[in-house]
């Protein structure tokens, strides 16, 4: 499970603070709910492949640029949606 | 998901209704499947337990009743993965070889402990032990009396339940839509 401090250097959040939307405005964006941002954002999940390109689009970088540096978990801790 | 999908496998995927927007998102429907498999796996286990508890006192058919339902579950997931092209025994053969065998083992046990008590019950005429509940109806009439109490106080129990899953189910709704949207969350 993530924590606060990964969450605070999260690219998707740092990226999302750049652009000033909410986790709201973005998960409306990407059809899913404000928790599964929230969830991103702590690398409490792992994102399927259409919703990390669906997160790219939204905020206007690379799948690579928002989780390329993702830390690969080991299977018990790691993200349900791989 | 993209399948070639026959009447039955539309018909099994009509049931569990997997792709219906009310589940969610993925991270939702994730959650969703875990908290099913969850629910799905205390009722074997207490479908088991609740056979040896009653096979101990003396009842034989009921425990079977329980182990053949607790056994749908198993058995459905297994066709179901496999009509998909998963063969979940398979990949049980690729977690460990300690944690399988545990689970095994455990229900092994307990059916185990269930056919004796039901051998036991059947050779001897009685259980291990012994619980009996005796009921004394005064008064002609009484018993169907409280027979059909019992199925009136069911359905409206049913009703109930039905009207209380969706006043929340709409007040889940009406919040949605009437709130605005929570701002950033830090």
């Amino acid at each position: 499970m993530g924590n606060r401090d990964s969450a605070h250097d999260n690219p998707v959040r740092h990226r999302r603070k750049e652009l000033r939307i909410t986790q709201a405005e973005l998960a409306k964006t990407v059809g899913v709910s404000r928790q599964t941002i929230v969830a991103v954002e702590q690398g409490d999940y792992a994102p399927s492949v259409f919703l990390a390109l669906g997160l790219g689009r939204a905020l206007g970088a690379t799948v690579e640029e928002l989780f390329g540096d993702a830390e690969v978990k080991e299977p018990e801790d790691r993200g349900i949606g791989a | 998901m993209n399948h070639k999908h026959s009447t039955l496998d539309r018909a099994a995927e009509r049931l569990i209704d997997i792709d219906n927007v009310s589940h969610g998102d993925e991270r939702e429907r994730a959650i969703y499947m875990e908290a099913s498999t969850f629910g799905m796996t205390l009722g074997i286990w207490g479908c088991f337990f609740a056979s040896l508890v009653f096979a101990i006192f003396g009842q034989i058919l009921l425990p079977v009743v329980l182990i053949s339902v607790a056994m749908i579950p198993s058995y459905g997931t297994l066709w179901f993965a496999n009509r998909r092209g998963v063969n979940t025994l398979e990949l049980l053969s690729r977690g460990s070889y300690r944690s399988g065998l545990t689970s095994a083992v455990s229900f092994a046990v307990v059916l185990l402990l269930t056919l004796a008590a039901i051998i036991y019950s059947a050779y001897f005429g009685r259980g291990l032990l012994q619980f009996e509940v005796t009921f004394e109806v005064v008064g002609d009439g009484l018993a169907e009396v409280a027979v059909q109490g019992a199925l009136i106080g069911a359905g409206v129990g049913a009703v109930l339940g039905v009207v209380w899953v969706a006043l929340i189910i709409r007040g889940h709704k009406k919040k949605r839509y009437k709130e605005p949207a929570p701002g950033d969350d830090t």
